[in-house]
């Protein structure tokens, strides 16, 4: 291997850039100063016990948990329904589709937010829960659509027709055969539905009621007032929560679909 | 597949997109043309504003000087990774692309707690007696700058990284049997054929950030505001549609303009035969 000093260099203190904010905030909120301050003073759980008495970010917690969960479900399942129809049948149609599909992920989720609470709520008069909902599964279409169809191509149709052949109905063809093979695709399509989903401010910002705030809101009001370490407790137990589904994703696809398919997350 | 079938399974999405989507954007984004009959006064307004100019142009300044800043940052980074061997590159890989799954808020607490007035860095200063008062970091265009590189940076690498791990041994081989230096290679073999994921990546880091929300608005604060945080203050605290609406439609434009912008850059260059991704 020729050295690179220059190359090296510069990629170690990159990796000091990206890793030591996180490690910073890991190592505060074990700390027991009520600031997020360097030197530590000594070592308490009690910013992770306050978290838990913080009722606007435990409710807000539970809130961002629920509609991540319905987004995604919902999410999957139609990406599934309407992944199947766009694979088997190609064309034009299907590409025209694909792509308004794969639109909600090239437009600032700020103006898609705003729109649809112009839209929806101001202008419809439609019920914010509802419009909340809607908004999310629109931020979850993209990927769910996006990872299924990709996994639907690859695999071989020749299976599906063996089984077919072999007398099996198209139904129970589909269950046995071809959604065993897109296990990986739906489980990584839900990994990521659910962390773009429960980490979304732009849409939730707008179409959140009074009682329904979510939970990276609630953090962006908690630090506008109080600048404690409960907010660096929280955000351990997020990343603890983050760094799961990273392993879990990483089991169940290769890192090379992973790094593609998860770019655009703000 | 029937027909029928067909469009009741792609049905729910098709219906969502039009609901959610293209009726919302057409019916808040017209107006700002029509007062009553076709105008562009709205946007002329917008851009004799001297605020909102000033703003518009601070989103574009921020976001170029964070693209660059990632590409300086992400090729000889990308390409340290590219040499380390596959187990360790996939570690690396996964635990750079850790913080681009994590909030964004969480993010930017973090710098919020390193650029503070209280923050890691004057803390570290005073100490050492270096300032006597606080720098202001934190609240400036420079935060927002560091920022945006914290959030699109991971974006950059493993874009890069995919695409230098294509480039073959041999042609590296090749440069250095040539008596070509490693920073000869690196300036003359590397990064022109790293050229097309740059342009992808850039593309990504850009749009990211010009239309980013979350961090600007917590590390800009109210006097350095980006577009998005803008859109937000005239749409939800002063509930001024047309201002709203006229900010909503130039930031899908330049989002858009700058993915098409590039992506006529790639396949030109694709045609001149450089595409080795």
């Amino acid at each position: 291997m020729y050295k690179h000093r220059f190359v090296t260099i510069i990629a170690f203190i990159t990796f000091a850039f990206i890793f030591l904010p996180l490690i910073l905030i890991i190592v505060t909120s074990f700390n027991s100063a009520d600031t997020i301050s360097l030197p530590l003073d000594g070592f308490s759980l009690q910013w992770f016990g306050k978290v838990f008495k913080s009722r606007s970010l435990v409710q807000s917690f539970k809130n961002s948990l629920a509609l991540a969960l319905v987004a995604s479900f919902i999410g999957i399942f139609l990406g599934l329904l309407s992944s199947i129809a766009l694979v088997k049948k190609p064309g034009k149609v299907s590409n025209a589709l694909l792509s308004i599909f794969l639109s909600p992920s090239l437009i600032p989720g700020i103006v898609i937010g705003y729109v649809l609470f112009h839209f929806l709520v101001v202008k419809l008069q439609i019920p914010l829960l509802f419009a909340l909902v809607l908004g999310h599964l629109l931020v979850v279409m993209p990927y769910c659509v996006r990872i299924i169809c990709a996994s639907l191509k690859d695999i071989d149709e020749s299976l599906e027709e063996a089984a077919r052949t072999l007398g099996c109905p198209p139904v129970k063809a589909f269950f046995l055969v071809v959604l065993p093979n897109l296990r990986p695709a739906i489980l990584s399509s839900f990994m990521l539905s659910f962390i773009n989903s429960f980490n979304n401010i732009p849409v939730s910002m707008y179409l959140k009621g009074p009682g329904m705030n979510t939970l990276p809101y609630a953090m962006m009001n908690h630090i506008e007032y109080n600048y404690d370490p409960t907010v660096s407790a929280l955000s351990v137990m997020l990343m603890g929560m983050t760094l799961v589904f990273m392993f879990i994703m990483e089991k169940s696809m290769n890192s090379q679909s992973l790094k593609n398919e998860t770019v655009r997350s703000e | 597949m029937k027909t029928t079938r067909y469009f009741f399974a792609v049905g729910p999405y098709l219906l969502l997109s039009i609901a959610c989507l293209l009726l919302p954007l057409v019916f808040t984004i017209l107006p700002s043309f029509f007062i009553p009959s076709f105008s562009l006064t709205y946007y002329t307004d917008f851009f004799q504003d001297s605020f909102s100019r000033g703003i518009f142009f601070r989103s574009l300044r921020l976001s170029l000087i964070t693209t660059l800043i990632c590409i300086f940052i992400g090729l000889p980074t990308s390409y340290y990774i590219s040499l380390r061997p596959q187990r360790r590159r996939q570690i690396i890989v996964s635990l750079i692309m850790f913080p681009l799954l994590t909030d964004a808020v969480v993010r930017g607490f973090a710098w919020i707690s390193i650029l503070g007035k209280n923050g890691m860095i004057n803390q570290f200063l005073m100490n050492l007696g270096i300032i006597e008062d606080p720098l202001k970091l934190l609240y400036t265009d420079f935060a927002i700058v560091v920022g945006s590189v914290y959030l699109f940076l991971p974006v950059m690498i493993s874009t890069l990284t995919s695409v230098m791990e294509g480039i073959g041994d041999d042609v590296v081989e090749a440069a250095y049997s040539l008596g070509a230096s490693p920073r000869v290679t690196f300036f003359k073999v590397i990064v022109p054929l790293s050229f097309s994921g740059l342009l992808v990546a850039g593309v990504l880091v850009f749009s990211g950030t010009i239309s980013a929300y979350t961090t600007p608005t917590l590390l800009g604060g109210n006097q350095n505001m980006m577009l998005a945080s803008l859109l937000y203050q005239q749409s939800n605290t002063l509930s001024n549609w047309t201002t709203s609406a006229v900010i909503a439609f130039i930031m899908i434009l330049v989002s858009l303009g700058v993915m098409k912008l590039l992506n006529y850059l790639a396949s030109r260059i694709d045609k001149r035969g450089v595409d080795h991704v």
